[in-house]
């Protein structure tokens, strides 16, 4: 098999997502750590349009995007699918990773800004969390059913950093008696193998965020 | 075969990447017009989550999200593929029509701004189309190699609706000389009989898209 590579960076969700789709399909790859503010140039190299991570390289051709690259990672090692075969199904998942990865920046808003900015994505994230309560899980353990799926993966940030950010920011956005099936959800993604030994360590991805948020309230 | 419905508004370039792919591949479907200030219970009922057009129906079953849609007809339907056999060639396809769903709002920023905003939007807009012209296409004729795939079909509302948009705003975004090869691909695309038989009439769009300026530069302002 030809050499699998990924270049991420422990604080990213994005970076988490192919983690775990590598290590739900027991996939060897090399992991390459980039610090972000001082990006290697063979990132630059690998992702010339966003240089950014994750870029997967694979016998040396580069793959960037997270969901482009889950959806590589699916078709290229088809064990443990990340897909439903049904042709609607499918689209159902797409629907949702797509839903997951356009809204999921109302969250990271609420950690980016204060005043009326932070009450406004406050707002936008409560309205995106309810309709996955609402329209999204249905009767169903995963998105993805019985087993996690390429929608699960997207939500994945849910389960770890959205508690950190609520703790930094000190609002509770997620509660069971408002959100059962999504605290559901949680504690059983949190619950897969792959997933408990594959999320960054809780007080350091706290230390981090916080020390973030920080800079970016001070600057202009 | 189950029937086919596209729920779609005239002239949506959303809603025309569906009928791009329908008609290259040959798929007979009924086409329902929305009114969007009055959308129908229908349409509500089939995409409950965003309430947008468009919204393929097969079998009865709802599909919401142009390139979604895009996907699930390319499974179905496989003559004609809008998608590479190869795994790394589909996952370039679909970073590049990624691209085009993410930088939509640039233009649309283009398109609905005036002041400030509109200098910020016309940059942001040039380096999509510097990235595309370099890095995009490629030597190729098409995103999708010899024939229309995927990203062309994202992309396509470049090659008709940019123009109607650059004479509402007044403006021109797109010179051929400074994009020789986007301006090749856009020439090339509405060459595409399939594409060139299923544009939206010129004049209906540009009155469209004034009084939709008109209304959104009037609301940016209060």
């Amino acid at each position: 098999m030809e050499e699998v590579k990924l270049f991420g960076a422990w604080p990213s969700p994005f970076s988490y997502r192919v983690i775990w789709a590598l290590k739900l399909k027991g996939i060897p790859y090399e992991y390459v750590e980039e610090d972000l503010s001082n990006k290697s140039a063979l990132l630059l190299q690998y992702n010339p349009v966003h240089k950014k991570i994750p870029v997967l390289v694979h016998g040396g051709k580069p793959i960037a995007e997270s969901l482009v690259i889950l959806q590589y990672i699916d078709e290229t090692w088809p064990q443990n699918p990340l897909l439903p075969k049904d042709a609607f199904e499918r689209s159902k998942a797409r629907f949702w990773a797509k839903f997951a990865e356009d809204k999921g920046s109302t969250i990271w808003a609420i950690f980016r800004t204060g005043g009326e900015e932070q009450e406004k994505a406050m707002k936008e994230s409560l309205e995106m969390l309810k309709t996955i309560e609402e329209h999204a899980l249905g009767g169903k353990k995963f998105f993805g059913g019985d087993t996690t799926g390429l929608a699960d993966l997207t939500f994945g940030g849910i389960a770890l950093w959205l508690g950190v950010i609520e703790d930094i920011v000190g609002v509770k956005l997620v509660e069971p008696h408002t959100f059962p099936r999504l605290c559901a959800w949680i504690e059983n993604f949190k619950e897969i193998p792959v997933i408990k030994q594959n999320l960054p360590d809780r007080e350091k991805l706290f230390v981090y965020l916080k020390h973030r948020r920080e800079i970016l309230l001070a600057s202009p | 075969m189950e029937e086919v419905k596209l729920f779609g508004a005239t002239p949506s370039p959303f809603s025309y990447r569906v009928i791009w792919a329908l008609k290259l591949k040959g798929i007979p479907y009924e086409y329902v017009e929305e009114d969007l200030s009055n959308k129908s219970a229908l349409l509500l009922q089939y995409n409950p989550v965003h309430k947008k057009i468009p919204v393929l129906v097969h079998g009865g079953k709802p599909i919401a999200e142009s390139i979604i849609i895009l996907e699930y007809i390319e499974q179905t339907w496989p003559q004609n593929p809008l998608l590479p056999k190869e795994a790394y060639e589909r996952a370039q396809a679909r970073f590049w029509t990624k691209f085009a769903e993410d930088k939509s709002l640039t233009f649309y920023a283009f398109f609905r701004s005036d002041g400030e905003e509109h200098e910020k939007a016309i940059k942001d807009a040039l380096e999509v189309l510097r990235i595309l012209e370099e890095q995009g296409l490629g030597e190729k004729k098409f995103f999708g190699g010899d024939t229309v795939g995927l990203a062309d079909i994202a992309w396509g509302w470049m090659a008709y609706w940019l123009g109607v948009m650059e004479e509402v705003v007044g403006k021109k975004l797109f010179e051929a000389h400074a994009f020789p090869r986007l301006h090749e691909w856009m020439e090339n695309f509405k060459k595409v009989p399939a594409i060139k038989e299923n544009l939206p009439e010129r004049n209906g769009m540009l009155a469209h898209f004034k009084r939709q300026r008109e209304i959104l530069i009037a609301s940016s302002i209060s």
